[in-house]
């Protein structure tokens, strides 16, 4: 194994072991719960850096989604009987093919008009969430919602929701890094880089573009449909524009382009409106405000910064 | 010889320039072929077209037989040809090794899938990819700087690792632009060293050049362009009888450095 490749395996045992301890001291449901909730946003994190950090793309749509992958598999597994962990797979590949239909026409073109079509799809998804009560639930949500069960028992209590949850996000953290750092992956940070030299040296960069695209969004997908068997009950305003805004802003936090970075911002900023009653009620002013006093003052994030490190897209992460 | 490169009737127009007209040129496999031109002849403008940058108004090229106007940038270096850039292009924040491992891209074929689950396919081939981009940095005496980000390599080495990066994938063809550009002579005459021995590994070079010493030192045919049009195409020698050649470069004789 290669140097970087043993001290991300090394971070990474790190990481199992506070996760495997953190439950012998944090019995609290409601400290259990704030864990879980910070597990699903670094599993979404994770998948838009991916994005934002190494293709140099940014989506403000990611909340739906999250919503999507939420509403799918709650209401495919809570209206129509599909087992649980048969619904979350349908609703990824559905948001698959809702992320290819995004990116193909706005991917070919230079510039970020990823961000105008994904903030304009947010915008549709919440109003879709709450018009279409008859199969939604409108304003007040959808309920009813079954749990996942591993091998027949049900993943219903905060403390086993824990366990998945944070495997989720090892397994997620994995398979980014393998991507990271693999011929896709440099390629992915060559279009970022010089596109003309990336593609002259084979580099395609727009098919490059979008299957990272609807990677990041299965990422969101699937931590939206563990959101939704975990609380049984969802709701429009949980997936609003606002939400995308937040989980840019956790990316950007912890340092675009690091994996760990993701998860830094993640943790550190999921808790906060959960904690502090302040921060509860100006949330959206407080995610805006931290997004924009970071690009102006911290544009490489705090793992960027803690590094040393000028601003490295796709740089060294691990 | 037959030409692996087949330039005809390529026609470009920026706004109110016309930057190649008519253009016809052919470059054999296994062979230097230098393109030269004074300022602003439309050298960098053919290139361009060549490799899928620039779409040109009218023409034709063909790789190997093949139609390749309108492909993707990509799947030129996928048929075998690739190039360099007069304006330096390299992974500024990628190290050395990295850039010449991007440059095996189209000689590789691992996915998405195949990646973020490691196969072994993968890992065989990521094995490959390495120790053939730690060949290319010792050829061109990189090796180094093999962990240094590119953007921090002095000028001539960013040269060379372009090279390295073309170089990687085995191409058929190279389109290098202005490859010793800037470099002093001693530079210049190691680089000219490597583009031979490049050749003689059976790969066509079209070598876009100012350096005439390099150019006529190097070259097995020189296609002159001047103003958009191809005024002369032949052997070394031939060239520098040229009237019309010599007309274009002003100063005659000693711009092709035939003094030495
Ligand atoms: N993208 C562009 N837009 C407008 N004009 C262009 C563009 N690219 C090139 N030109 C013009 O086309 C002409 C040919 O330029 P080109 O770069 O091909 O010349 P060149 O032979 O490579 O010159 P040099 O030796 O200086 O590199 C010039 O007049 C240049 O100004
Ligand atoms: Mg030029």
């Amino acid at each position: 194994m290669s140097a970087q490749g043993k001290k991300f395996f090394g971070y990474l045992a790190a990481l199992a072991a506070v996760l495997a301890l953190l439950p012998l001291v944090v019995t609290n449901p409601y400290y259990l719960n704030v864990l879980n909730v910070v597990a699903l946003n670094v599993l979404v994190v994770t998948g838009l850096n991916l994005l934002i950090g190494y293709a140099g793309q940014i989506s403000l749509g990611h909340a739906a989604f999250f919503g999507l992958g939420a509403y799918i598999s709650g209401i495919l597994s809570g209206s129509y009987g599909w087992e649980p962990w048969t619904a979350l797979l349908a609703a990824a590949v559905v948001v698959a093919v809702v992320a290819l239909i995004i990116g193909l026409p706005t991917l070919r073109l230079e510039g970020n008009y990823l961000v105008m079509a994904t903030l304009g799809f947010n915008l549709i998804v919440s109003v879709l969430m709450v018009q279409l009560d008859d199969i939604t639930g409108g304003p007040s949500g959808y309920t009813g919602i079954p749990s996942l069960s591993f091998f027949g028992a049900p993943i219903a209590s905060d403390i086993s929701f824990y366990w998945l949850a944070w495997g989720a996000v090892l397994v997620g953290l994995i398979l980014a890094r393998n991507l990271v750092h693999s011929r896709v992956g440099r390629g992915l940070k060559a279009l970022h880089e010089a596109p003309l030299a990336a593609a002259a040296s084979g580099v395609p960069i727009e098919a490059y573009k979008v299957k990272v695209f609807i990677i990041s969004a299965v990422y969101a997908s699937v931590a939206g449909s563990l959101y939704a068997h975990y609380y049984g009950i969802i709701t429009p305003a949980t997936f609003d524009i606002f939400k995308s805004v937040e989980l840019v802003t956790m990316c950007i936090v912890g340092g675009m382009g690091s994996l760990w970075g993701g998860l830094f911002g993640a943790a550190l900023l999921t808790p906060m409106p959960q904690l502090l009653a302040v921060v509860e009620e100006y949330k959206d002013i407080f995610f805006g405000g931290i997004l924009l006093v970071l690009l102006i003052f911290l544009p490489q994030g705090l793992v960027g910064w803690l590094e040393g490190k000028r601003v490295r897209p796709g740089g060294r992460a691990f | 010889m037959s030409a692996l490169l087949t330039i005809k009737g390529l026609s470009v127009r920026f706004g109110g320039v016309q930057a190649l007209s008519a253009m016809d040129m052919e470059a054999p496999a296994g062979a230097i072929t230098a393109l030269i031109g004074p300022n602003g002849a439309g050298k960098t403008t053919a290139i361009n077209c060549v490799s899928g940058v620039v779409a040109p108004d009218a023409g034709r090229v063909s790789f190997d037989g093949q139609e390749v106007l309108g492909l993707a940038g990509h799947k030129l270096a996928c048929l075998g040809l690739t190039r360099t850039f007069q304006n330096l292009q390299v992974f500024g924040l990628m190290n050395a090794l990295e850039n010449v491992m991007v440059g095996m891209h189209a000689a590789s074929r691992g996915g998405f899938a195949a990646a973020m689950l490691r196969l072994p396919l993968l890992r065989r081939e990521e094995k490959a990819i390495r120790e053939r981009a730690e060949e290319m940095l010792s050829f061109f005496g990189l090796e180094k700087l093999a962990h240094q980000p590119a953007e921090e390599l002095a000028y001539g080495d960013q040269k060379r690792l372009e090279l390295a990066r073309a170089l990687a994938g085995r191409p058929r063809l190279m389109l290098l632009d202005e490859p010793v550009a800037g470099l002093n002579a001693a530079e210049t005459h190691e680089i000219g060293g490597l583009i031979v021995k490049i050749k003689e590994q059976g790969i066509g070079v079209v070598l876009v050049e100012h350096d005439m010493g390099l150019v006529m030192h190097v070259s097995d045919q020189v296609a002159v362009l001047s103003g958009g049009v191809l005024i002369a195409q032949g052997t070394p020698e031939e060239i520098q009888q040229d009237p019309e050649v010599l007309r274009t470069y002003l100063g005659g004789g000693e711009e092709f450095g035939l003094v030495a």
